[in-house]
């Protein structure tokens, strides 16, 4: 029996093998970009957050290292368990549901799903707590293991359950009746809804924007650091372009349809555009309610002109993407998560130093959109 | 009509070159397309419907050029690709409404009652498409590709998932687009609906176009011959 999941997971190496070596040359240039930007970011920016974090106090030193590091184990892990509750699904095309439907008993397959999970696990987060033990904060083995548990079992269940994806057999009654729009209306709408209402990766990073929200306003309340306030307005920013960018990952799998309705490149990645710009300005009337009814209304003491940037730094996650969105693979999100991470960072840091750096948002998306023209039909 | 000049197309890292062929097709025709799986069928569709860019050569349609960035042009094609990728988590009736509008079509909510009428997705139109089986997705595929009444309609394996009903419904289609002088194009590996069906025949082996013999005012067992003896002998 256990032979038998043995040799499953060896034909599940084997087609991961395969599969990068089938894809060998696109997967390559999409390391060797994320390399670039990962040690770009890096290099400008070591000096600012070596004197910026060395005008902190210690214990919030050690806190920011450790909140990065959280949300660092909690992309992983969100990536490991959706990678290995893919294989739950009832598809032909997974190595679990073949097996069993070629008559494979109920216990190889399962000892199989447990011996794969725990190597995609191995594999993604060994890698994962070197970077964390190295560059941020040096957890103790006992930590990193009762981490480890408690963020995999938290998110399996938080997926499995608490999920506000609708289920299949529940028919959609809200939004059935027919509205008359113009196509760029309609592109834009439909985005809108998906991300809304039904992606439920995109609702997940949209509530993990609003908690982040949530926190900056505790933040503006309590009077902390600008430097919190700052991150969380980045953090902020960076989940709303996620749930845009999960659509987009979603959307390239029948962009077909799109492509068969006669709708341009131009159109549409200026129907995400417009997805962006609302976005950006839902925030930034939101912060902006918040921020004036903190300091005229309640009469909070916080830095009012540091704490209105985290109107322009919050609207840089969402309005990057549509520039961003071809030009490196659409498919990945994982990978203009990252692009979007940097670029939130980068231009956020660049705002926080100085309001002139704000400039810079209407040159990468100018500049983004011009240089991905017609990638929507390559 | 459609009209294919040297067509051609070859793809960047494979030694796989579709053509250069030349075909015309007249309005009124019912193309059938036959091939063995990877002969370059739907490598032509993607071309002819404006996903991909052809290589060398000209694909026109009247006097109009087909090609990526004639999105004028697209609208007046209906596609039913092989594989059926939907979005998932929308309902038949909120994707023939996005296409309706896409379309930019005139008086659209009777368009989509119609179309939902016709191919019978009434009873499953507000059920997400995930929970829907691959027959009932073809329905709302071929609701998408033939909502706008397309000029030319290209079909790539219609009838696999369909029950008799439907490809009933679907055959009185293709039969009132011939009547009506509309271009469809149809490919698919059943014999007796090609014979039944089709004005033509042309066959893809490889890349390359070779003659069938023509239909005439034969009967459908011997157009099903020569369907048949067509691939055997350029198969083996």
């Amino acid at each position: 029996m256990l032979r038998q999941s043995l040799l499953l997971v060896k034909i599940f190496v084997s087609s991961f093998i395969r599969k990068i070596r089938y894809d060998f040359i696109s997967e390559s240039v999409v390391l060797v970009c994320s390399s670039v930007l990962l040690f770009l970011f890096y290099y400008m920016f070591q000096d600012f957050i070596h004197v910026k974090m060395a005008a902190l106090d210690a214990s919030t030193r050690e806190n920011f290292a450790k909140t990065f590091s959280y949300i660092l184990l909690f992309v992983t892990a969100y990536a490991v368990t959706k990678w290995t509750r893919g294989e739950s699904k009832l598809e032909f095309s997974t190595i679990g549901q073949t097996a069993t439907r070629l008559g494979t008993d109920k216990v190889t397959v399962a000892w199989y799903r447990l011996i794969q999970s725990t190597l995609i696990q191995i594999c993604c987060f060994v890698s994962q707590w070197v970077i964390i033990n190295s560059f941020f904060y040096p957890f103790s083995i006992g930590q990193i293991l009762g981490l480890q548990t408690l963020i995999s079992a938290f998110l399996f269940l938080s997926l499995k359950w608490s999920s506000p994806q609708i289920k299949k057999h529940t028919a959609y009654r809200g939004s059935q009746k027919h509205k008359q729009h113009s196509p760029s209306q309609a592109l834009v709408a439909w985005r809108w809804q998906q991300i809304l209402f039904r992606q439920r990766s995109s609702r997940i990073a949209l509530t993990a924007g609003g908690g982040s929200a949530a926190l900056l306003v505790i933040s503006l309340f309590l009077n902390k650091a600008d430097s919190l306030i700052i991150l969380l307005s980045m953090a902020m920013g960076f989940f709303v372009g996620s749930a845009i960018i999960f659509q987009i990952e979603e959307d390239m799998k029948h962009c077909w349809l799109e492509k068969t309705l006669g709708i341009s490149h131009e159109r549409y990645t200026s129907a995400y555009l417009k997805v962006g710009i609302l976005a950006s300005l839902t925030m930034s009337i939101f912060l902006c309610l918040t921020i004036f009814t903190l300091y005229f209304v309640l009469g909070k003491s916080f830095d009012l002109v540091t704490s209105l940037k985290v109107i322009p730094i919050s609207s840089i996650g969402p309005l990057a993407v549509a520039p961003l969105m071809f030009q490196i693979d659409p498919e990945k999100s994982l990978v203009q998560m990252l692009l979007c991470f940097f670029v939130c960072l980068f231009l956020g840091t660049g705002i926080f130093a100085h309001w002139l750096f704000a400039a810079a948002i209407p040159i990468l998306l100018y500049y983004g959109m011009k240089y991905q023209k017609d990638l929507f039909y390559k | 009509m459609l009209s294919l000049e040297n067509f051609s197309h070859h793809y960047a890292n494979s030694d796989f070159r579709l053509g250069p062929f030349n075909l015309d097709v007249q309005p009124g025709e019912c193309l059938g397309v036959m091939g063995q799986n990877g002969a370059g069928k739907s490598t032509l569709f993607q071309i002819l419907t404006g996903n991909l860019r052809l290589s060398e050569g000209s694909a026109r349609f009247g006097d109009q050029p087909i090609s990526i960035s004639n999105y004028a042009l697209k609208k007046r094609f209906g596609y039913l690709p092989q594989n059926l990728e939907l979005p998932k988590w929308v309902s038949a009736k909120e994707l023939f409404s996005y296409a309706a509008n896409l379309y930019e079509l005139q008086n659209s909510q009777d368009i989509i009652e119609s179309s939902l009428d016709y191919w019978d997705i009434r009873h499953f139109a507000d059920r997400p498409l995930t929970a829907c089986s691959h027959g009932m997705k073809k329905r709302v595929s071929l609701g998408l590709a033939t909502i706008h009444s397309p000029d030319i309609l290209i079909l790539d394996e219609p009838f696999s998932g369909l029950d008799l009903f439907h490809i009933k419904a679907l055959q009185d289609n293709i039969q009132e687009r011939k009547q009506q002088k509309l271009i469809t194009i149809l490919s698919t590996h059943i014999a007796p609906y090609t014979a039944s069906l089709c004005s033509r025949l042309v066959g893809i082996r490889r890349g390359e176009l070779l003659p069938v013999e023509p239909w005439g005012d034969k009967s459908a067992l011997e157009k099903i011959e020569i369907v048949e003896s067509f691939f055997f002998k350029n198969e083996t």
